[in-house]
């Protein structure tokens, strides 16, 4: 053991198998940056947005495994932390999500090409338990395969596309990116802004030029 | 400095007042700006000794940075593996991603790398919203106007007047890709108004602008056929050939500790900017990996930089908890009725002056004893959003879903609550001079996006960086992917080593090596081999 420098304000946390002693009341990457660690880089904003710190969480006393954001998450004594590798080659292929949004088919049936598990889905709560950001994902996954696509992705403003929905599905449904496909259809569907459309005409016809 | 008050007392004597008047104050902006503002400070520049802006002022830290030496040398080249490309994007922010559409769209083979996960970027962070004029009261003139203004008359006019006459086009774009705008009952797109400018003129998706864009253009980049990414590689050193022409990249894979050299036809950086370089010791609301290495690999090529000695300290900083300190809050908050209080209980600026303005005064009332003090001696004044809850309740839940979150986390309550704040280092608004075909000073190379400079001049207003970023991104791909090939193009070093030449002749002691790569608390070491 080489625990030299602990002090009595040092708590101990497990990360990827390995004891470290850190300071509390802490983020996860802070305390980790604190402590000396350099093993973890796919942090970023640090502000729960990029869903890139994406971990696994045991905590002392609990026996099930929750999902998280590191930056997210406070260190907390006894607790057991897997940054998992090589999380986004579970993603769906871009081949698999190459749909098209200024194709002629309707966006359902795209969905149904592109995305055929969302029809497959058991209802195991399983994405929505890992959802670190409270979004009722298998609720999104039940309203697209009903065809309600764009309340689909209404319900996924806050997803940070970390794919830990994506991770935890038994039936490789990727739900993240199926509420992205729902959200992207929405928008490209939607008609032109009524202010946008007349601005656009007006400059198209050479009007409001700069002078300077 | 141990004057201001204590925050505990302060938080007691807080009280909410919907009827606060402006203190009068006979300090004008630019008196403000020069006694307070840290550009204006007599220690924030220094002439640089070396390379193509030999004698141009600089920020003393940021000199260091691009007068280092580089740990690369020609062994490493020589032992990289090789890929080769039309078209190499470096940075995968907002720039990148459409930089990399772009050049896709017309035909290039495109390989876009990048130092974090695909996406990781201010862009991302970015919450205010994208400025467009399209309001029917509102024009591009104006537009252009109130930009240069709020610059001090520092930008380029002919870049300025491109990028907001850009505007209108890049909103329809991004809505092409799939991405979401608010908008107001009659379907209309929703605007709130910038501090410093005269007209409803920023476009937002809730908070989220930012994150709204990117999910969008990510998820394009990957869709394309022609383009392959490379994330956790981040460029260390730009290649030339014999002719001085940048001709590629050489990267370095985090994950396999390997050297990638890439023979490309353009460059197109996009790297953002360097909050995480912590300029005169502020907190910062940028990613980690925003280190200013573009500036850097830039300047050792030989391309011209202009702006080193201007930043942005964004007002509105949280500066408690501690834990959370330089998080932003976006000024769509003060846009919405929020107001700046000292702990006199007083108003001392207009909220809505432009960002510079409001964050000398805000340093003025700290320097001045007004402040509220931490434990840790770091001083701040309140954001109060209180009198906006009174004022439009729900309009935080509504429209500032990410801010609500922050709170959470912070475990304040908005609606009764004022919020700590202070200024952070925000934004660069210099960078790599670029043309309105974003070519640099260097053949091969194109720049776009917060990297580049002379957009904003000294001081940049909310919603101008994201419609910087798709205006001169798509502009970049455009450009790069029309670049007529060379005939010979060799991958070498040979800038590197007049680079050094000249720095061991200017008697130059550096303390680092550059690029940073990452923030030194991150504790990341590059495998020199």
């Amino acid at each position: 053991m080489s625990n030299t420098a602990t002090t009595k304000r040092d708590i101990e946390i497990t990360v990827n198998g390995t004891r470290l002693s850190v300071l509390p009341s802490h983020s996860l990457i802070q305390a980790l940056w604190k402590a000396g660690h350099p093993a973890f880089k796919r942090a970023s904003c640090l502000e729960g947005v990029c869903g890139s710190c994406r971990i696994m969480v045991k905590q002392r006393g609990q026996a099930t495994v929750e999902m998280a954001l590191a930056c997210q998450s406070e260190v907390k004594p006894g607790m057991q932390v897997l940054f998992p590798q090589h999380l986004e080659r579970l993603a769906p292929s871009a081949q698999a999500r190459c749909y098209s949004l200024q194709s002629s088919i309707p966006p359902l049936q795209q969905l149904r090409e592109h995305f055929p598990e969302v029809a497959h889905c058991r209802h195991c709560h399983g994405c929505t338990v890992a959802c670190p950001k409270g979004i009722d994902v298998e609720k999104g996954v039940t309203l697209a395969n009903e065809g309600a696509l764009s309340a689909a992705g209404e319900l996924f403003i806050n997803c940070v596309m970390c794919d830990l929905c994506t991770t935890s599905c038994p039936e490789n449904i990727a739900p993240n990116y199926v509420a992205l496909f729902a959200r992207r259809t929405t928008a490209a569907h939607q008609p032109l802004p009524g202010n946008l459309a007349t601005r656009l005409q007006t400059l198209q016809r050479g009007e409001l030029k700069i002078k300077y | 400095m141990d004057n201001g008050t204590p925050l505990e007392q302060a938080r007691r004597a807080y009280r909410i007042d919907l009827n606060r008047p402006l203190r009068p104050s006979s300090d004008t902006h630019t008196k403000l700006l020069h006694d307070f503002h840290p550009d204006y400070a007599s220690n924030s520049r220094v002439p640089l000794k070396v390379g193509i802006n030999r004698n141009t002022p600089c920020h003393p830290q940021l000199a260091e940075l691009l007068q280092s030496e580089s740990p690369t040398n020609a062994a490493m080249l020589s032992n990289a593996d090789q890929l080769e490309t039309d078209v190499l994007v470096i940075g995968a922010g907002g720039a990148g991603c459409a930089a990399a559409l772009l050049a896709a769209e017309h035909g290039a083979n495109v390989l876009i790398a990048t130092k974090l996960r695909m996406g990781d970027s201010n862009t991302i962070m970015a919450e205010g919203g994208i400025q467009a004029s399209v309001e029917p009261g509102d024009t591009p003139q104006a537009h252009f106007e109130e930009t240069l203004r709020a610059g001090h008359d520092c930008g380029n006019r002919q870049l300025v007047a491109q990028m907001v006459q850009d505007g209108p086009e890049v909103i329809q774009w991004l809505m092409q890709q799939g991405m979401q705008f608010d908008r107001n009952q009659q379907g209309d797109l929703a605007t709130r108004r910038a501090g410093g400018t005269s007209a409803d003129r920023v476009l937002h998706y809730r908070d989220y602008t930012g994150l709204e864009m990117m999910r969008v253009l990510r998820e394009a980049v990957f869709q394309h056929p022609r383009i392959k990414s490379c994330d956790y590689s981040p460029a260390v050193e730009l290649l030339s050939n014999s002719d001085g022409h940048c001709s590629g990249a050489l990267l370095y894979a985090i994950e396999t500790e390997r050297h990638i050299a890439i023979r490309a036809n353009a460059v197109i950086l996009a790297s953002g900017g360097l909050g995480r370089m912590h300029l005169n010791g502020f907190p910062t609301s940028n990613h980690v990996g925003a280190t200013g290495d573009g500036l850097v690999l830039a300047y050792r090529l030989g391309a011209k930089l202009q702006g080193l000695d201007s930043f942005q300290y964004h007002p509105t900083g949280l500066a408690w908890p501690h834990t959370l300190a330089g998080t932003l809050i976006t000024e769509g908050i003060r846009g919405g009725g929020a107001q700046l209080v000292n702990s006199a209980g007083e108003r001392f600026i207009d909220e809505l002056a432009p960002r510079d303005v409001v964050s000398a005064a805000i340093i003025r009332e700290c320097r001045e004893g007004r402040g509220i003090r931490l434990a840790s001696g770091r001083q701040g004044v309140w954001l109060d959003t209180p009198v906006l809850a009174q004022q439009h309740a729900g309009m935080l839940a509504a429209q500032f879903p990410k801010f609500i979150a922050l709170c959470e986390k912070a475990g304040i309550d908005p609606d009764r609550s004022p919020l700590l704040i202070c200024p952070t280092l925000h934004y660069q608004n210099g960078g790599v001079v670029i043309n309105t075909a974003t070519e640099t000073t260097v053949s091969g190379l194109y720049c776009a996006g917060e990297v580049s400079g002379g957009i904003h001049g000294k001081n940049r207003i909310m919603g101008n960086a994201l419609l910087e970023i798709i205006s001169f991104g798509r502009r970049a791909g455009i450009a790069a992917a029309a670049r007529p090939r060379p005939a010979h193009h060799p991958l070498t070093l040979n800038h590197l080593q007049s680079f050094h030449q000249a720095i061991k002749s200017s008697h130059i002691t550096n303390a680092i090596t550059g690029p940073l790569l990452f923030p030194h608390y991150a504790r990341f070491s590059r495998k020199l081999a």
